[in-house]
């Protein structure tokens, strides 16, 4: 389970980027981040990756404080989490199959369950086959398929993402969304940041909206 | 989600002792690949390397060379012994004798002055100016060779010491006084090249460092992304340690290579000079441990280098 207590995160030099959020997520729970740029839905994220740190409250995830985890133990912790950004995060200049079987050789898995892992991700996303293509010469679409097979290669029981339908028009926002439905029906918790109001009312889970970093609405 | 996690089957022991190995020997030699990218780059890194660590190998070859060379004078070193005018032959060959009979003695020669005139007349062009002096204004002299196990230097001048204590000699020539300075000389240089290489061995830091440095800067989105995705900090490090490795290897066996050939390039003229003074005089290559020592302490630059210049980077990104 997820729980923000009371959770505050002001940046060096800078305004509150969040103030005083508290809520819950249950564990296999699908939700959507919404509210305005600058909101603070990145912020939000990046404490539960402890990408940043809150500077007040507890952030719970199974009844650890992640905020309190050392920096030896934090690449561990970010293995448990799948996360995806708009901007995909991918190695140009390195294959899909080395991109997609990143996360497995960080984590000492031998080649052959490599492989097996890498083609049972690419087969949940739709890319059989591109193993060998360049990043560069797919659509955005499929690079956003990328980035959400890295994420889910591991098996994490959490996925996060941000914006990850960001630059993709309607049709593909709402396959990129059927994804996630997918990996939340076999007991993934899901995260979804994003400022796409209509499309999270058509799917219609549960949402929780940031304003000027508090915390507005965390029923949906 | 219990199910799908206890899907998860962790690898056997030996299975993912193997992978380990075989992820670590894979970076190792795909950061060798990486260079294959960029040849100019690498080379251009490993060539200041090796120049650099040139001059401080090269000195030693040097010193050790020089050092050889005065060890071989040492050992055919004469000592003459000029004795009293006033001492008789007969005195003079008696102390020849005495003198052949000390365990510091090799040979002992006594030089009739009677002989050495007749000598000095024939081969000196002034006979008769000598023969007008009337008188041989020469002393007996005694040619001493020192064995061969007197090389060094306290036994030598001990021996002098002793010499010079006898009643019946008047004067006792080593021509070592050029030989104390070189000697001297040799250790003054060969402390030198220990400054020198520890400076020259911050330079070789310096250069890998910002070898490194540039690497870490064109790779900051890769970096950022292993990060992402649960990298811990050695995995992340451990190809940069390579690569410092690797410019360190190269670097060191490449110095070694400019040294060895510099030799191989003075070594001809050096035994034709040698020839000239009736002497097989070669120089001496760098010995195999030797160039093992500098290859080993470049590597370790290398590796410090990077290690120095990536730590500092990760710690300033970690959170
Ligand atoms: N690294 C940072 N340093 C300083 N301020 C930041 C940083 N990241 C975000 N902010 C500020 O925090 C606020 C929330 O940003 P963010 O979490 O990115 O919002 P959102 O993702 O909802 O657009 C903004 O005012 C933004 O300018
Ligand atoms: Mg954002």
């Amino acid at each position: 389970m997820l729980q923000f207590i009371n959770v505050s995160k002001r940046y060096p030099g800078g305004a509150d980027a969040l103030k005083n959020v508290s809520f819950e997520l249950q564990n296999g729970e699908m939700a959507f981040l919404t509210g305005h740029s600058g909101a603070g839905k990145s912020t939000l994220l990046k404490l539960i990756a402890i990408l940043e740190r809150s500077t007040q409250g507890q952030v719970m995830l199974d009844n650890q404080n992640i905020g309190r985890i050392s920096k030896r133990n934090v690449p561990y912790a970010r293995r448990k989490i799948g996360m995806i950004f708009q901007n995909h995060r991918l190695l140009y200049d390195h294959t899909v199959f080395d991109n997609v079987s990143l996360p497995l050789i960080i984590a000492g898995l031998d080649r052959h369950e490599i492989k097996r892992r890498v083609r049972a991700a690419l087969d949940k996303v739709g890319l059989l086959g591109k193993e060998q293509r360049y990043p560069i010469t797919l659509s955005g679409g499929e690079q956003q398929r990328i980035g959400i097979a890295r994420a889910v290669v591991n098996r994490p029981p959490m996925i996060l993402a941000d914006e990850p339908t960001g630059n993709l028009d309607p049709e593909l926002s709402e396959e990129i969304m059927h994804l996630f439905e997918q990996f939340n029906q076999v007991g993934v918790t899901v995260l979804i940041a994003s400022h796409d109001v209509s499309l999270i009312q058509r799917i219609g889970y549960r949402t929780l909206r940031l304003s000027q970093g508090k915390m507005v609405d965390n029923h949906g | 989600m219990a199910r799908r996690r206890s899907n998860i089957q962790k690898p056997a022991m030996s299975a993912s002792l193997r992978a380990y190995l075989l992820i670590h020997l894979h970076t190792f030699f795909a950061s060798l690949g990486r260079f294959s990218r960029t040849p100019f780059n690498f080379m251009m890194t490993v060539s200041v390397i090796a120049i650099t660590l040139s001059l401080p190998s090269g000195l030693l070859v040097s010193i050790n060379n020089l050092q050889s060379v005065s060890g071989q004078i040492d050992l055919n070193n004469n000592i003459s012994v000029f004795l009293n005018q006033s001492v008789t032959l007969q005195r003079a060959t008696e102390l020849s004798a005495l003198l052949q009979h000390d365990n510091k003695v090799s040979q002992a020669i006594l030089i009739d002055k009677q002989a050495a005139l007749e000598e000095f007349r024939q081969y000196s062009g002034f006979g008769s100016a000598i023969s007008a002096l009337g008188d041989n204004p020469l002393p007996h002299v005694i040619q001493i060779t020192p064995i061969a196990r007197i090389d060094n230097q306290a036994n030598l001048a001990l021996l002098v010491t002793e010499l010079k204590k006898r009643p019946d000699i008047h004067l006792v020539q080593m021509d070592m006084g050029w030989l104390d300075r070189l000697n001297g000389i040799l250790n003054i240089a060969q402390r030198g090249v220990s400054i020198i290489t520890i400076l020259l061995g911050f330079a070789v830091l310096l250069i890998v460092s910002n070898t490194i440095r540039l690497e870490l800067q064109s790779r900051r989105d890769e970096i950022d992304i292993t990060r992402l995705v649960g990298a811990t900090r050695s995995f992340i490090m451990r190809p940069f340690l390579y690569s410092g490795f690797w410019y360190g290897f190269f670097g060191g066996i490449f110095a070694c290579l400019l040294v060895n050939l510099s030799v191989w390039l003075i070594d001809e003229p050096t035994s034709s000079l040698a020839s000239l003074y009736n002497s097989s005089f070669n120089l001496n290559y760098m010995p195999f441990a030797h160039a093992a020592l500098w290859v080993g302490f470049s590597i370790s630059l290398g590796v410090i280098g990077s290690w120095i210049v990536v730590s500092r980077y990760l710690s300033e990104l970690e959170s």
